[in-house]
């Protein structure tokens, strides 16, 4: 999609006109018009838009001096008595592309909103929809009246569309079906299948599961070390050089959206409008809509009292369930102006030349690349033992895994930011699924399973390590769930999968995201023989057939001593260098992995798109000074 | 256009050249000691150390089971030859580590325009040392092999800063710790260098130190975990193969390429070359002290990662030493290590070879003995059905314990061990002395055909009948105790 044209349209004529007027009605400064007039010089955005950007102009200011330039009537929609009926006749889509929004209709006249000045086209086209009106009376809005004003009109379409959009178009990649009714009877043929043989063939049973088990996590770390091995060629090739950055001008640069989902997050809402203004990026082709919850006024005030710059709009989420940030993220795609969008998490601090980097990768890229993800890592890794272990796990994933995924072609499960799309793509793809509770991670395999590919650029977010072994026992049995949904959801024909995606796409993404929870759940089952044996010698050639020894072995000596050099690498990579010894400490991380994979299955019966929330700003302001 | 799609045609024209010569040339380089060495082995020549982990492999091939492994060798080579158990596969191994050795160092030579590189290539391994590994040391070969890989990965983490490259550098050392224990101090001296190029603070160093061990000592650490869960013990796999200490002295008159570079570096002043090249040299010292590797693979160590550390860009003059030094150093290794005729079978390989022959036509679990010390007969068999082996098996104690009631012969070594130390003067009971040999000495149970008497149709014919007994168990070797004798004839 096109960026949606400005709402200061005006002739070069009149241009000079706005700048004298608002002037002269002591809005601005003289030397600021000059800067904006200067600042359009270089990126060809419109003057109203970069004195709005800028912050030199109040946005009411703005639209009422262009309703006096254009000699129009202004209207504010948050007063004005909607006929409901006429908008909706022309329906969501058409008003945000004609920027029109007709209000009023008393048999004679139509009232038409607009923000821009009406062309021949826009009014012809009301004609053609509005056959019977003799007269349209056209009155300067803002454009968040607008949008105000559609949610208002439309919101029962918004809060469908955003929930079921997916479930509609594509009912087979929702997660709003937890299980098939054939998932279910592999499942309980499964369960049956197991308890029989339990009962007539225990030592056979046992170890036939220990073989299994064992084979999962072999072909699970020898999958990651390929993929790792591969992903290490990113330090050598950076997929786009500070060279490349230099030489963006900013009058090419397209119109860019951030979705800011946030809940409960009144406490660091102020932070997150600093750390976006570091976003090298010029604000007039920016838009940052934050999207907050109708429940929960408290982020609004705090959202409000951060004075944010005009390009911060906050949409509000009708208070609906499921109440997930897809659903949000849904509702926000709407309202999305941009040629290309991102989502930032509301504790996010992303490096300032993200944007442009992703923007490049999008433009070196083949037409197929529809999304690109930025690295994670941690500012507060040092904080305490779960942080220090949470940065070794996200370097190794972000630095290692994904551009591993990304350099083999395989599916790439999307993390929850700094993920950046083109904004036509994503509406293609019919944006986030609601009911999947890793949503980024769903997407990305949504895209895989349509061609589409997903990049990895050098540039890294920074989040909060959660530090409170709660609130990530929470985070991560999310995590977990969503990707026991995401698998459940992809695998509901396995053959399909293997024929859309082929086989080796199909594998890899059994491996990552089934495999993921699978060997969580599965790795206890080998610690208790393995911890029983140890301290009392118990005999585990009941479990254990000399071969499957052999195999377990190998998992517990070489998968795990592999897994921790990776993580050791992906640190010093980093020059984290303190936390290199901490790797040799993961076996403990992992149990609590194993912990959140349990309540995450109990969770996907009983409360499947429960949204486990995560709580952020539990370390403060502490950042990592080493 | 025309001259540029001439041109283009000619660049890829070479480009394959270089392709076909990176492949053919090392065919080329290991094809006579890979003749040498197979007809060798077919005609009965078998190294110490091919007959040990021959012996292995065989034990682990006739039993389906490789937990039977003793837990001494480095696993490697060992699992390569359980393969396909055959002493001529011990040499084809050989010659495949070294030709894909000399593939890297054509490739590395042509991509970094290294002439000293690609001139070692023929001067280093066309030469009696690499013959040497390939015919009697293939286990050396495959750990040069990983060895060069782990230092030409560190050498170019060193030159660049990737870390990707020290990952690969890990990853190899690993390997190498399963092909040889040598690969542990040469990671440790490793990881003590990149500091002095590029300095990042002490926790640079450090962590820059573990990152290069970690996966050796992983590799060592998982080996001796497994020996300790199979057998209780630890490993001790420097033990298998335990050579004579090598003459530091002798190395280093082979080596002349090593001090000559290291002279270049000095020169040159590149300090961190040259602190790494001392590394490798103390590296040196102690391989020799120990004795864990011969003076083949301790010349070609010494001479390959000197060079392989050496910058790309050197003057010409140093680039014309150094290649002169390879060539003296090719003369010296021509002139001071002679190849020795693998076709030529002294007595005692023959005599074991025919008994080896006639044991191989017995039935299974014939013969008792302990094939830590009698590897060569074991391994000339070919196979090792019938041997009572392993000899931390049940089996194998019952038969220790009472050999008239299990087996009909029993085969000694002068070497001492449990089996030998207790029937060397004392014959067992039921048996007598059916040979006597160099080192070794064959009892044959007094109802068992003799040797001469051995062959298909008449082991056929003549089934043992062993008397029942009981024999207490025990659990493992280690904690075999002497019993007495419970059968009378």
């Amino acid at each position: 999609m096109q960026p949606v044209a400005s709402s200061t349209s005006v002739t070069p004529a009149q241009r000079q006109r706005l700048g004298e007027y608002l002037v002269e009605a002591g809005m601005v400064q003289p030397w600021q018009i000059q800067q904006a007039l200067q600042q359009q010089a270089v990126t060809g955005e419109r003057l109203g838009k970069i004195l709005l950007a800028s912050g030199y102009v109040h946005r009411l200011d703005l639209y009422r001096a262009l309703s006096d330039l254009w000699e129009l009537p202004f209207v504010l929609l948050t007063q004005a008595d909607i006929d409901e009926a006429v908008p909706v006749k022309i329906g969501l889509p058409r008003i945000r592309r004609l920027n029109a929004f007709p209000y009023q209709w008393d048999g004679h006249t139509m009232r038409v909103a607009i923000t821009e000045y009406p062309s021949p086209e826009t009014q012809r086209e009301l004609y053609e929809l509005f056959p019977n009106v003799q007269h349209f009376e056209y009155a300067v809005t803002t454009e968040w009246d607008i949008d105000w004003a559609l949610r208002e009109v439309f919101k029962s379409s918004l809060i469908k569309g955003s929930t079921y959009a997916l479930f509609m178009r594509h009912p087979q990649e929702s997660a709003y079906m937890v299980f098939t009714r054939g998932q279910y009877i592999t499942l309980a043929s499964l369960v049956m299948l197991f308890i029989v043989c339990l009962y007539f063939a225990p030592q056979a049973t046992f170890i036939g599961t220990s073989i299994f088990i064992n084979v999962v996590f072999f072909v699970a770390v020898a999958f990651k070390v390929i993929v790792s091995l591969a992903g290490a060629r990113i330090e050598r090739v950076q997929p786009v050089t500070d060279a490349e950055v230099a030489s963006l001008r900013d009058e090419d640069l397209p119109f860019y959206t951030i979705l800011l989902p946030v809940y409960k997050e009144a406490n660091i809402i102020g932070l997150l409008m600093d750390n976006l203004s570091t976003l090298d990026y010029p604000k007039e082709k920016l838009e940052i809509l934050v999207l907050i919850e109708e429940d929960d006024p408290e982020t609004l005030e705090a959202a409000k009292a951060a004075r944010p710059p005009d390009n911060v709009q906050f949409v509000i989420i009708p208070d609906s369930q499921p109440k997930t940030k897809p659903k949000a993220c849904n509702l926000g795609l709407y309202f999305a102006r941009g040629e290309y969008l991102v989502i930032y998490d509301a504790e996010d601090r992303p490096e300032p030349d993200q944007l442009k980097k992703a923007l490049i990768l999008f433009q070196k890229g083949d037409p197929s690349l529809v999304v690109v993800q930025g690295a994670l890592n941690y500012f507060n890794s040092d904080y305490n033992f779960l942080t220090r272990m949470f940065t070794l796990e996200y370097s190794y994933w972000f630095d290692y895994m994904l551009p591993g995924l990304d350099v083999l072609n395989l599916p790439t499960p999307l993390g929850g930011t700094s993920n950046h799309f083109r904004t036509d793509r994503l509406r293609e793809l019919a944006g986030w699924d609601p009911f999947n509770v890793t949503e980024d991670a769903d997407l990305g395999i949504r895209a895989s399973m349509r061609n589409y590919t997903v990049g990895i650029v050098n540039s890294t977010t920074y989040e909060e390590a959660n530090s409170q072994v709660g609130n990530w026992i929470r985070q991560r049995s999310r995590w977990i769930k969503g990707y026991m949904q995401t698998t459940l959801v992809h695998t509901r024909n396995p053959m399909k999968l293997v024929r859309t995606v082929g086989l080796k796409n199909a594998l890899s993404f059994f491996l990552l995201v089934g495999g993921t929870p699978l060997t969580f759940l599965l790795a206890p089952l080998l610690w208790i023989p393995f911890i029983l044996w140890i301290f009392f010698g118990s005999d585990s050639t009941f479990f254990f057939p000399t071969f499957a020894v052999y195999i377990a072995a190998f998992n517990l000596l070489i998968g795990n001593g592999l897994a921790i050099y990776l993580n050791m690498l992906a640190v010093f990579r980093r020059k984290l260098y303190w936390l290199v010894p901490f790797a040799l400490l993961n076996p403990f991380y992992w149990f609590l992995h194993s912990y959140a994979a349990y309540k995450a299955l109990i969770q996907l019966f009983t409360k499947p798109f429960y949204w486990e929330k995560t709580v952020h700003g539990l370390t403060g302001d502490h950042t990592t000074t080493a | 256009m025309g001259s540029l799609a001439t041109t283009l045609r000619r660049h890829e024209a070479d480009q394959r050249a270089i392709a076909v010569a990176s492949w053919l040339l090392p065919v080329v380089l290991v094809l006579p000691p890979l003749i040498l060495g197979i007809e060798g082995a077919l005609a009965g020549y078998l190294s110490d150390a091919h007959a040990q982990f021959l012996a292995e492999a065989l034990m682990i091939d006739a039993r389906g089971d490789a937990g039977l492994v003793s837990w001494f060798f480095p696993p490697l080579p060992l699992v390569l030859l359980t393969l396909y158990p055959k002493a001529f596969m011990a040499v084809v191994w050989g010659a495949l580590a070294l030709a894909w050795l000399a593939w890297f160092l054509i490739k590395d030579g042509w991509r970094h325009n290294r002439i000293v590189l690609l001139a070692a290539v023929p001067l280093l391994l066309f030469s009696p040392l690499a013959f040497n590994l390939i015919a009697a040391n293939y286990q050396e070969a495959v750990a040069l092999f990983f060895l060069y890989l782990a230092w030409r990965w560190y050498g170019q983490w060193l030159t660049t800063g990737i870390i990707a490259f020290s990952f690969q550098a890990g990853l190899m050392m690993a390997l190498a710790a399963f092909a040889s224990p040598l690969a542990l101090p040469l990671a440790l001296m490793l990881g003590l260098s990149p500091s002095l190029e590029r300095v990042g603070g002490f926790g640079a160093y450090i962590t820059g130190w573990l990152i290069l061990t970690f996966p050796a000592l992983l590799s060592i650490g998982a080996w001796s975990f497994a020996a300790w869960v199979f057998t209780g013990t630890f490993a001790q796999f420097t033990l298998g193969i335990t050579g004579d200490a090598v003459s530091l002295l002798e190395a280093m008159i082979l080596s002349p390429i090593f001090l000559v570079g290291l002279v270049v570096c000095i020169l040159e002043r590149m300090w961190a070359r040259v602190f790494a090249l001392a590394l490798l040299f103390v590296f040196v010292v102690f391989v020799a002290i120990a004795g864990i590797a011969t003076l083949s693979m301790t010349v070609l160590l010494l001479s390959l990662l000197g060079i392989a550390i050496l910058p790309d860009e050197l003057s010409r003059t140093s680039r014309f030493i150094l290649i002169l030094a390879l060539i003296v150093q090719a003369a010296l290794a021509w002139m001071r290590v002679p190849i020795p005729d693998y076709t030529v079978i002294s007595d005692a390989m023959q005599e074991e070879h025919e008994v080896a022959s006639t044991l191989a036509q017995l039935g299974e679990a014939r013969v008792l003995t302990d094939e830590k010390t009698t590897y060569r007969i074991v391994a000339k068999t070919g196979t090792a059905q019938p041997y009572v082996l392993p000899t931390d098996g049940e089996a194998y104690f019952e038969a220790y314990a009472a050999p008239y009631a299990s087996v009909d012969y029993v085969l000694l070594h002068d070497e001492p061990s449990e089996l030998n130390d207790r029937y060397r003067e004392r014959v067992p009971v039921g048996f007598f002395v059916e040979k006597r040999w160099d080192d070794y000495t064959l009892y044959r149970r007094r109802s068992a055909l003799p040797l001469d008497l051995i062959d298909a149709d008449s082991v056929r014919r003549v089934q043992p009948v062993y008397p029942s007994i009981r024999v207490r168990p025990s659990p493992t070797a280690s904690a075999m105790p002497v019993l007495p004798q419970v059968y009378q004839p």
